[in-house]
């Protein structure tokens, strides 16, 4: 039994690219262009795509767009993009109509914008606008821009974060009932998974970096490991969102540090930044600069170091996986493309088995320094 | 067109390129001596290795700042 559940994970690990290879690689026109291929797999979109039919047309979830109107107070929801198309949005850009890439809509707000477009388009048609022509054209395409919306569309990563936020509530909500039954008993099942790793948080990330009153940052700090290490393994199966390999949702998380550092901050945290005890005072003016400065550039570091290593290990997968269509010239050179996928599927596992490593340690990284932060904020003098 | 294409590509290249040969120097430092540190004090590997680990992860975010800039110069 041991020995076959063994089996079939090493099988399904082995098939792990080729299903990346038969999802991917579908919608090859002539001349495969690496840039655009990897970009366009770890962005974020408006539809949960499987795969790419001959002609083009993707298969998969469309996802509803919301667009929140804070001027006129409405919300307007539409169940997919094309439904929100065909009910009188638009699509911000003229050019590239095809994109479903971040591209936002336009809901047709009522007399205001038919005017303004109106005048946009008359401007336009000018074969040689002159300065003051093209002045008035960017500034009715401003007002234009202050009609936009707010989107708050669910988007591939908004649907996976929601996803794992279900999930740590259901695993962690039924481990905390099991202590609260019996609270005696040796634990069992994903609880005794799952122990170590919340004593390990506590124990070695939040009592070593928050000397005093750890219990106050304990459940930031859990939240912080699991949510990020639960993104970081969702991204790596196969036809799932890439959440963490997002800048926004990572200088998002940045942000609960950076306020989470700023207002616990002590009176000896603030000295240290406005005016370092126990230096000369020509020099209490050069650390003012560097000590205001870092106060952002902690948090900032943080969101890209979180950003930066998800995408450039998706990046680097993808890489691998494209060399196979670089080689077999989409079709053209069938048996080139079969050579090298022996060597690139090998090379893809390898990094695959690297990524799950980094999926964790991204998580402790991501909680140490955040707990490290926080315990500068919170030290008092001693 | 084309020469500004070859420069984009060769600085985005050198770019990424040089970000992380110095953090590599600087991780492989601080791997260099964390081994001989835990060799000389073997029961203080604990903290050496959360200590290594961290330092890494502050050097790491440098060279990532390379390779992002890198990225933005060819997409």
């Amino acid at each position: 039994m041991y020995i076959r559940l063994r089996q079939i994970l090493l099988i399904l690990i082995l098939i792990n690219p080729f299903i990346l290879v038969a999802s991917e690689g579908e919608k090859e026109e002539e001349g495969f262009n690496l840039v655009d291929f990897a970009l366009h797999h770890i962005a974020d979109s408006y539809s949960w795509d499987f795969y790419h039919k001959k002609d083009g047309t993707a298969v998969g979830i469309k996802l509803p767009r919301i667009l929140v109107d804070l001027k006129n107070i409405n919300v307007k929801f539409y169940l997919s993009t094309q439904k929100a198309l065909e009910n009188g949005c638009e699509f911000e850009h003229e050019f590239n109509h095809n994109a479903s890439h971040g591209t936002l809509l336009f809901p047709n707000t009522g007399p205001r914008y038919l005017e303004l477009k109106k005048a946009i388009e008359e401007k336009s048609t000018i074969s040689q606008p002159d300065k003051i022509q093209q002045k008035e054209i960017k500034s009715l395409k401003r007002q234009l821009r202050m009609l936009k919306p707010l989107d708050f569309s669910i988007t591939k990563n908004v649907l996976f974060m929601l996803f794992a936020g279900i999930l740590l509530l259901w695993v962690f909500i039924s481990i905390a009932n099991k202590y609260k039954r019996n609270p005696n008993v040796a634990p069992s099942g994903l609880q005794s998974a799952l122990e170590p790793i919340i004593v390990f948080v506590r124990d070695d990330i939040a009592k070593t970096y928050i000397p005093h009153k750890y219990e106050r940052f304990l459940p930031l700090l859990l939240n912080f490991f699991f949510f990020i290490w639960f993104l970081n393994m969702m991204g790596l199966v196969p036809f799932s969102g890439n959440v963490t390999g997002n800048i926004a949702v990572t200088a998002s998380l940045a942000l609960i540090t950076f306020f989470a550092t700023n207002i616990n901050g002590k009176k000896n945290y603030w000295q240290h930044i406005f005016w370092y005890p126990g230096v000369p005072i020509p020099v209490k003016f050069i650390l003012l600069v560097v000590e205001f400065v870092s106060i952002f550039t902690k948090p900032f570091a943080l969101a890209i170091r979180l950003f930066a290593n998800i995408t450039a290990g998706h990046l680097v997968i993808l890489a691998f996986i494209s060399l196979i269509f670089m080689f077999g010239k989409s079709g053209e050179a069938l048996w080139a493309g079969v050579g090298t996928s022996f060597l690139s599927v090998g090379f893809a596992l390898f990094i695959d088995m690297i990524e799950i490593l980094i999926a964790l340690l991204q998580a402790y990284i991501f909680t140490t320094l955040s707990a490290l932060f926080i315990g500068q904020a919170v030290e008092t003098e001693h | 067109m084309l020469l500004l294409d070859l420069g984009l590509g060769l600085g985005a290249g050198l770019a990424a390129g040089l970000g992380v040969l110095g953090a590599g120097i600087g991780i492989g430092q601080i791997g260099g001596n964390a081994a001989q540190a835990i060799a000389r004090q073997p029961e203080a590997a604990g903290k050496i290795n959360s200590a290594m680990i961290i330092t890494a992860a502050m050097i790491e975010g440098a060279a990532l700042f390379a390779i992002v800039v890198g990225i933005i110069m060819i997409s």
